[in-house]
């Protein structure tokens, strides 16, 4: 069963100066505990797809439903508090928190603070094979790809059953950018999460059990990797 | 050619911002020309201030005769020797633009014979009379004059009276049938006939002339010795004062305006320079000789540092023909000084003078207060010091206010041109940055990138300097006369009867004429503003980023924590943030610091003169007096009692002493000792006959004057110099001069002489008239105090109130006379609050100002230059420190939004990150206005305790501006939050780093 659901979404920017149709009708749906790719050329409207179904932005025609309900219906931050975690390409960590704040962040929005999360901290960070030294330092002082791995735990903390990935690996080596395609792969695979990865990298929908094509603000193919 | 179209078409394609900023930059042309032209018209009046007035400092010495003008005091020669180096170093000081001293000259003028009663020796004459025989029931003898050697009259053909108590001697041989020789002065009395007071006469060279002799046309030796004494009274009775000057114009009573020329002009510069035998008359004296402009008149001037009058006198006369180019109108107090050319420096050293007038200072007007500092130890030494500046502290006051706002509106206008020229630079290149690296990928050259923005900056910044300067120069009528309001609002003060008003003579309206190219000047500096911010944003916008960031990255150093904080509270994130953003938080908390203590300083600053102010209004005891029309303090003054008594019964003074001269009288001995013992005195020997009241009253001249006054000390006689000596009897005082007693207070001297001891009673004989009738009776003083002078008084002072006693008929004149009017009046201001309500009253009781120009009535001055200037200074400074706050607030506010505007911005990430995270605005919100707000709070604190560990006072003024402040601040950082949270989180999160 879906458990997010794009229904015929068409999604334009208005400037001051111009007007553009980005998405024009895309409809698709993702289930739990698979892995997704969204591949397709630059501006051809994956980063906003995304961006819709991370509850960043509203679809300005059509909708998505998230679990049957619309988000245009829902609680936008409590959507993104509870059921969105977007992994970004550049990470996005708070900067003036250390790496276990970072990730205890979102359990404090939802209310779960104190030594249950500073636990719940440190058996996330072992679970993105960081070592337990990382947990106080900030992230300036971390890799690229520890950062990620950060950003990583910080959305399974969120635990919300969406997982979503703009680029993740953009800025990582390939070392780096395999290991973490592995562990949102187990995520999937293993937790159940439904992960949905926007991706330039051929290598990485290779991997993706379902991978949808996009082009021109269209989805021009969808294709069951397996 | 291709790089500048570009950038106009560039600028052109955005017509909204293009249209703003133009907008914007047209204003700030508008605001900058008239600030140009505000800077540059407030420094040209000054200018024309300072060529239009012109300061002068009289230099004075406070004689025992001050300020009689013909005589001539060893005690002044004695005291300029004494300070001769200190008086020569004043001449030369710096701020000294001219020294004129007072010529000590006078001018024998052909065919001129004087009339009034301001020469040497008015009733001075020397006469041959024929005595025909005495009258030995008048006891007079009667006479005819056979021949005027010398009077100011000539009398030759006149019967004169000659009384024997009139003679030098007395005793001396009676005068027999025949012709004599007389000296002395004679008088028009009562009746028609001259009467005649002996008096032996001396000649400049010591020789004596007796009071009469025999006439013998055998003997001519005797009458060659009156006769050299009639011409010694001829000539100095005669001349003029002469007085020599480089500037006409600034000579005291041009410069005052107490004389205008009434036909002719002043000096032509090639006159001074080439000395040239002109001269400046008075109307009465070109009336006497029937002179006009253009006539010549012969003058034999002779000059001299010792006494004029004395031995100068017998030196022999320049003499030279000297042609009349203006007449001045009359003036009582200058009826025949002739005023001269002088080409050089009359001299740069201060010389003996007869009279009291040293000379006068031309002084840099806008550095008057440093040479009365120099001045002030001279006054010491008995000099006095008068500053006439002809109204040039009144006029530039509101100027210095005027140029302290057009320094900082010309300061903040150029401030917020470049603040707006930086932000066009920001949107239009720092935003274009990449469109100029790619120019350069494409292998544009830096010059063809710079064109580029130089052109689009252009499009924005010539309209709109154009359109400024020129809509400036409209408005600069409007602007003027807001200003000219401004500058005249000194004139609407109320100073009715001040101090300050006496050399206040005229006015200088504000109407500057303002070059175009000021207007030219500010367009041009707009445009130049533009094109400059332009290249340097342009340069830096074709800097290599990626190098400048890896440098930045190194310099970094990245915060590490020990440990990770347990916090926890909705507020967790702003206090780590807080903890951790140092540079924020130092610049916050030192910003606010700074601002607390600069509040800090400037309550104190307000409140310290504040206090000053309240000390100064609190301990100053304001005086005033009545005056002669020029606010000199005199003696003499006609106060009438119906104007003063209404003055001085309103409840405004805290004191007053008024003084009334009743009459002579003379001394007729002790009737009652101190211990009580009476002392049987003689009746007075009163005059018989005829000519009794005549002579009675013509011998009574030279006896000891009889003074009414409520305080010896404040009496006229001690105006200028304080009594050497002042004793009372115990259990009296000053306080007694109040009461209605028979009391006196004696002139030591006197008291010496006569064998007075204090509380002696003395018996006087008086004489007055009651409604014409002679009164003639005797007094009984009772003596409580005795004085010494500086100078040879005689004066006999009595309470003010005896008067108001169960008088004897006799008195009943004196009373009169006590309503009618009194000589001199000083008073005491009660509180300086009463001031305006002072001024009211004494304009209800019908006084004059002093230096109105109005002869008529008497005029009153209120001794208020000083606090007024004091009082005017401080209320500037409040007023400087208030509008401080003002301008300290709209900084701290443009500060403050800025600050937290630019702190919300830069977390603007930060701020998407927090909501794509799906924290609730309202928390991401009071997570940062709390931190803004903590941290402002903090350095507010920390300055109020600094500014308490450096020793300074908090006021309540103080807590309710840092309050303020807080409250601003605090409402400012939320509605940056706000507009910070208002953006899409998604733009923020998308926009590469």
């Amino acid at each position: 069963m879906a458990i997010l659901e794009v229904k015929n979404v068409r999604f334009r920017y208005d400037s001051k100066y111009q007007s553009v149709e980005v998405l024009k009708g895309i409809s698709c749906a993702f289930e739990a505990g698979k892995f997704y790719a969204l591949i397709g050329k630059s501006g051809s409207g994956k980063s906003t797809l995304l961006s819709l179904m991370a509850g960043l932005l509203l679809p300005t025609e059509g909708e998505i439903c998230f679990q049957g309900k619309s988000t245009g219906s829902l609680d936008l931050n409590r959507y993104r508090r509870e059921n969105a975690a977007v992994i970004y390409q550049s990470y996005r960590l708070l900067p003036l928190l250390t790496v276990e704040e970072n990730i205890t962040y979102p359990m404090e929005l939802r209310g779960k603070g104190g030594r249950a999360a500073r636990q719940r901290a440190a058996e996330l960070l072992r679970r993105v094979d960081l070592p337990d030294t990382v947990r106080n330092r900030f992230p300036g002082m971390l890799s690229g790809g520890e950062q990620q791995r950060v950003a990583i735990a910080r959305a399974i903390s969120m635990e919300s059953k969406l997982l979503l990935g703009d680029e993740p690996t953009g800025n990582l080596d390939a070392e780096n950018s395999e290991r973490i395609i592995d562990l949102l792969l187990k995520l999937a695979h293993e937790d159940g999460y439904c992960v949905i990865v926007v991706t330039h990298d051929l290598e990485i929908a290779a991997k993706a059990d379902f991978v949808y094509r996009m082009r021109d603000g269209l989805l021009t193919d969808e294709t069951a990797a397996h | 050619m291709s790089a500048s179209k570009n950038g106009v078409k560039a600028t052109l394609r955005t017509p909204g911002k293009t249209l703003l900023f133009t907008a914007i930059l047209l204003l700030l042309s508008i605001l900058l020309s008239v600030a140009f032209s505000v800077f540059a018209a407030v420094r040209s009046y000054l200018r024309d201030c300072n060529d239009y007035f012109h300061t002068i400092v009289t230099l004075e010495y406070l004689g025992k005769d001050y300020p009689a003008q013909t005589v001539y005091d060893p005690a002044l020669a004695g005291a300029v020797r004494a300070n001769q180096s200190r008086l020569d170093a004043l001449c030369r000081a710096p701020q000294v633009l001219s020294f004129e001293p007072a010529s000590n000259g006078a001018a024998s003028v052909e065919g001129l014979h004087r009339k009034d009663r301001l020469s040497y020796d008015p009733d001075g004459a020397v006469l041959r009379l024929y005595v025909m025989g005495l009258d030995e029931a008048t006891n007079s003898y009667s006479a005819v004059i056979d021949k005027t050697y010398y009077a100011r009259e000539d009398h030759t053909g006149k019967m004169l009276m000659l009384r024997t108590e009139d003679m030098d001697d007395p005793d001396a041989e009676p005068l027999e049938s025949g012709t004599y020789l007389f000296c002395g002065h004679f008088f028009q009395g009562q009746s028609s006939y001259l009467w005649y007071l002996g008096a032996s006469m001396e000649l400049p060279d010591g020789t004596e002339v007796p009071g009469r002799t025999r006439w013998n046309r055998e003997d001519p030796a005797s009458e060659a010795l009156y006769a050299r004494l009639a011409a010694y009274l001829d000539r100095v009775n005669n001349c003029c004062p002469v007085q020599y000057t480089a500037a006409l114009e600034d000579q005291l009573p041009f410069h005052q305006q107490q004389l205008t020329l009434e036909q002719g002009r002043l000096f032509l510069p090639e006159e001074y320079e080439q000395n040239a035998r002109v001269c400046v008359i008075s109307a009465r004296q070109a009336s006497l000789m029937e002179l006009s402009c253009g006539d010549t008149l012969q003058l034999g001037i002779r000059q001299t540092p010792e006494d004029l009058y004395g031995t100068a006198a017998e030196t022999d006369p320049v003499t030279a023909d000297y042609t009349v180019v203006g007449i001045y109108a009359r003036n009582d107090d200058y009826p025949y000084t002739i005023f001269l050319p002088s080409g050089e420096a009359p001299g740069s050293t201060v010389q003996p003078v007869n009279g009291y007038r040293l000379g006068q200072f031309r002084i840099q007007n806008d550095r008057l207060s440093e040479f009365l500092e120099q001045a002030e130890p001279l006054e010491s030494s008995g000099f006095r010091f008068t500053v006439y500046d002809q109204g040039y502290a009144e006029a530039i006051e509101p100027m210095e206010d005027l140029l302290l706002i057009s320094d900082l509106f010309l300061l903040i206008c150029i401030a917020m041109t470049i603040a707006a020229l930086c932000l066009q630079c920001h949107l239009f290149i720092t935003r274009q940055r990449e469109a100029a690296q790619t120019m350069r990928m494409l292998g544009s050259g830096r010059g063809h990138v710079i064109r580029y923005f130089l052109s689009a900056a252009a499009v924005l910044a010539l309209p709109a300097a154009v359109l400024g300067c020129l809509v400036g120069r409209r408005l600069e009528r409007v602007v003027f006369r807001l200003l000219g309001r401004l500058t005249a609002s000194h004139l609407n003060q109320d100073l009715r009867f001040s101090s300050s008003r006496l050399s206040l003579i005229r006015t200088l309206a504000f109407a500057p004429k303002i070059s175009p190219w000021v207007y030219a000047a500010a367009g041009a500096f707009l445009l130049l503003a533009a094109l400059l911010l332009t290249l340097l944003f342009s340069l830096s916008a074709l800097r290599d980023r990626a190098k400048k960031r890896t440098r930045r990255a190194r310099r970094q150093t990245v915060p590490r924590a020990r440990r990770s904080s347990h916090l926890r509270g909705r507020l967790k994130y702003a206090l780590l943030s807080i903890r951790r953003s140092y540079a924020r938080t130092g610049a916050v908390v030192l910003l606010s610091l700074v601002i607390a203590l600069f509040f800090g300083y400037l309550t104190h600053s307000q409140q310290s003169y504040e206090n000053q102010l309240a000390a100064v209004r609190e301990s100053t005891r304001l005086s005033g007096h009545a005056s002669d029309a020029a606010g000199q303090r005199l003696d003499g003054i006609l106060v009438s009692s119906r104007e003063a008594k209404r003055f001085l019964d309103s409840d405004l003074l805290d004191s007053y002493n008024l003084t009334n001269t009743i009459c002579n009288i003379r001394f007729l001995g002790v009737s009652q000792k101190a211990d009580g013992t009476e002392i049987p005195l003689p009746p007075p020997r009163i005059p018989g006959g005829a000519f009794a009241i005549e002579t009675l009253f013509g011998q009574m001249l030279y006896e000891p004057q009889w003074v009414q006054t409520s305080s010896v000390a404040g009496s006229p006689l001690f105006y200028y110099t304080k009594p050497t000596e002042l004793r009372w009897l115990p259990g009296y005082g000053e306080d007694s001069m109040a009461e209605a007693a028979w009391y006196c207070v004696m002139p030591i001297p006197l008291m010496e002489a006569e064998g007075i001891e204090l509380g002696d009673t003395c018996r006087f004989l008086f004489a007055t008239y009651d409604y014409g009738r002679a009164v003639i009776d005797t007094v009984d003083l009772r003596v409580i105090g005795a004085y010494s002078a500086a100078t040879d008084s005689n004066t006999i002072f009595s309470p003010i109130g005896f008067t108001h006693l169960q008088t004897p008929q006799a008195f009943r004149g004196f009373v009169d006379l006590q309503d009618g009017s009194y000589d001199s009046m000083l008073f005491t201001l009660r509180s300086t609050d009463d001031l305006p309500a002072l001024r009211a009253e004494l304009a209800e009781a019908g006084f004059n100002y002093a230096g109105s120009g109005q002869r008529l009535g008497t005029c009153v001055v209120i001794d208020d230059e000083i606090f007024l200037n004091t009082t005017k200074s401080m209320e500037r400074q409040i007023k400087y420190v208030s509008t401080l706050y003002i301008c300290l607030y709209v900084v701290a506010g443009i500060l403050g939004l800025a600050l937290s505007w630019l702190l919300t911005v830069s977390r603007k990430r930060e701020l998407a990150l927090m909501r794509a995270l799906g924290t609730q605005p309202g928390r991401i919100a009071a997570n940062f206005h709390f931190e803004q707000t903590v941290l402002c709070a903090l350095g507010l604190l920390l300055g109020m305790l600094l500014w308490r560990l450096i020793g300074g006072t908090i006021h309540r003024t103080q807590l309710l501006l840092t309050g303020a402040f807080f409250l601003i601040w605090s409402v400012t950082a939320l509605l940056c939050v706000l507009a910070g949270l208002h953006k899409q989180a998604y733009n923020d999160l998308t926009e590469p780093e």
